[in-house]
């Protein structure tokens, strides 16, 4: 969790941001997004991660989260 | 440029001109596969990426309704046919016993881990109700299920993990001349998170 300050920083920022998508046609955000997801995905693929690992780990986070 | 917005109507949404992302097509062929066979929902961060939320997510979590093990073993070699394997297993009555005893499975297109889809059953009644109220979001051609915008703000609201409450202000921002007051008080209250204030 982030500290308090940090938060209310990050929500400020996506109030903005909303903002900002509101008044920028689909067309433009969206464009704007896939190059950032399609990055991630890409990048992804070089993730050297088992099949096993990946569902250790979510185990993992899911009993932390519990 | 033409400029484009959100059309609401009820239990539908619609989001034109979107330039689809490779989360997005993962998503529509997972679920034109899934709405095959059982109804389907889609109750995760997604949901707001969907909506231009930027940020990324290695799974979507969706939630389905209880399904035969014989519509399970056809939507399995359909799946399968499509390109796509499961991670948890490769055997269709593992997986359906898995589902069976309330555990998520996951499936992802052959020979990768991201993205992947986490499919479950409902653990709760607010799945439940997710799914008896599931929202028609039709982008461009294809449409997809997501949880009614009023539940998936609390539910983000009780998850509580600073990108769930991220996710929560993004929506509520990006909704609020359209959502129903009552009805995210109503959920606020029954998570147990009515005293959040955007």
């Amino acid at each position: 969790m982030s500290s308090r300050r940090d938060m209310e920083d990050r929500i400020k920022f996506i109030k903005l941001y909303v903002e900002w998508l509101k008044k920028t046609p689909n067309e433009v955000w969206s464009a704007q997004q896939a190059e950032f997801i399609n990055a991630l995905l890409e990048n992804a693929k070089n993730f050297p991660l088992s099949k096993k690992k990946y569902l250790k780990i979510k185990e993992r986070v899911k009993k932390a989260r519990n | 440029m033409k400029k484009v917005e959100i059309t609401f109507e009820e239990k539908r949404i619609i989001l034109a001109n979107k330039r689809i992302n490779k989360l997005d097509e993962f998503v529509f062929k997972v679920t034109s596969i899934l709405e095959k066979y059982t109804e389907y929902v889609i109750v995760s961060g997604y949901v707001s990426i969907l909506f231009g939320r930027s940020r990324g997510t290695e799974d979507i979590d969706i939630v389905i309704s209880q399904i035969s093990l014989d519509k399970f073993n056809e939507m399995f070699n359909d799946f399968v046919k499509s390109g796509f394997e499961f991670i948890n297993s490769d055997d269709p009555i593992e997986l359906f016993e898995m589902l069976s005893e309330k555990q998520a499975i996951r499936v992802c297109e052959k020979g990768t881990i991201f993205p992947n889809a986490e499919i479950k059953p409902p653990k709760d009644r607010f799945h439940l109700e997710a799914l008896k109220d599931r929202v028609e979001v039709v982008v461009d051609e294809r449409k997809i299920f997501i949880s009614p915008i009023e539940l998936q703000i609390a539910y983000k609201l009780y998850l509580g993990s600073d990108k769930d409450i991220e996710d929560a202000v993004f929506l509520y921002e990006l909704f609020k001349e359209h959502i129903n007051n009552e009805k995210l008080q109503y959920w606020k209250e029954q998570l147990g998170v009515a005293d959040f204030e955007f």
